[in-house]
């Protein structure tokens, strides 16, 4: 897993779709409302509260199973929590663990801007995640698709 | 499915004895290599305590066969049995979580984590820090441009 190094942060851009159709991707955000509160860091508390004495005791492997759960913009928001958290988007193996829990949920895609060595995720069947290397490109991007997705075409 | 059901013995870590179908038990992948060998001897879970282990065993009957069913009603039965099921106090979800990955079944993993994501979801970054005792290591300056770069999630 790659420590985290603030020259990653930027610049780069992020773009989720619905879930999509088999044959084409639109990058067109489609999550209700609801699934993201806001992003402010003073929102007061809000669905049933959780026992940090339990919580803190889940290990980390668990931990980020369950982060794997989060819809997209829920997992991205997420990130501010610590370094660690934040170096699970450049981690392959998470990503791929991402990819893997819910074939359903929408496309998940990427954009790492002059950074050599892009990768991009295909799927082509359940529980058969591919990582292909790209060829170096001046901007690479790394693209997570939900089984049954295949192209791996830059975009 | 006419053959008769063989029972596999389950210890928990409390010493209560369970009796499951071997159908079961063979969904639970970490004690699957034991099943087929046709272990009769009660197999020990000293990781599960009685009560986990009898929820666990209550989730997993309920699923066998129920989850790959493509009838709707039998499904939207299911989910809706799912969710009284998971009216736990969190000390029992989370060990549910820890005897589901113990036991690597996908099922109940699959379903307890997304319970736990489902409820984190709604929380603030300050509030999941604090549940899962995780310390904020960015600088101010770090914390506001990742903040800063969020504003295309609000009202996603």
């Amino acid at each position: 897993m790659e420590t985290f190094d603030p020259s990653l942060s930027f610049p780069f851009s992020y773009i989720f779709s619905g879930v999509p159709t088999a044959s084409t991707t639109s990058f067109i955000p489609s999550y209700p409302l609801e699934t993201c509160s806001s992003s402010s860091s003073s929102s007061s508390s809000s669905g049933p509260w959780m026992d940090s004495r339990i919580w803190s005791r889940l290990p980390l492997k668990l931990l980020d199973r369950v982060l794997a759960f989060l819809p997209p913009p829920d997992f991205f928001r997420s990130r501010s929590v610590c370094k660690r958290w934040y170096s699970l988007l450049f981690s392959p193996a998470f990503l791929q663990l991402y990819l893997s829990v819910s074939p359903t949920r929408p496309c998940f895609i990427f954009f790492k801007h002059k950074t050599p060595g892009s990768f991009i995720y295909r799927n082509d069947a359940p529980d058969n995640c591919k990582l292909v290397p790209q060829p170096q490109r001046d901007t690479s991007l790394t693209l997570v698709m939900p089984p049954g997705i295949t192209s791996t075409s830059p975009i | 499915m006419s053959s008769k059901k063989k029972v596999i013995t389950l210890r928990s870590s409390d010493g209560e004895i369970f009796e499951v179908e071997e159908a079961v038990a063979l969904e639970w992948l970490t004690i699957k290599p034991l099943v087929e060998s046709g272990c009769t001897d009660a197999i020990p879970l000293p990781q599960v305590t009685g009560n986990i282990l009898a929820k666990v065993i209550e989730y997993c009957k309920k699923h066998i066969g129920a989850s790959e069913s493509e009838d709707r009603k039998i499904l939207y039965e299911l989910e809706s049995w799912d969710a009284d099921f998971i009216k736990v106090d969190q000390g029992t979800l989370f060990d549910l979580i820890r005897a589901a990955d113990y036991l690597t079944i996908k099922t109940l993993f699959e379903f307890t984590c997304q319970t736990v994501a489902d409820t984190i979801k709604h929380k603030t970054i300050e509030e999941v820090r604090h549940i899962f005792r995780e310390s904020n290591d960015f600088t101010p300056e770090e914390e506001k441009e990742i903040r800063g770069k969020s504003w295309w999630l609000q009202g996603l």
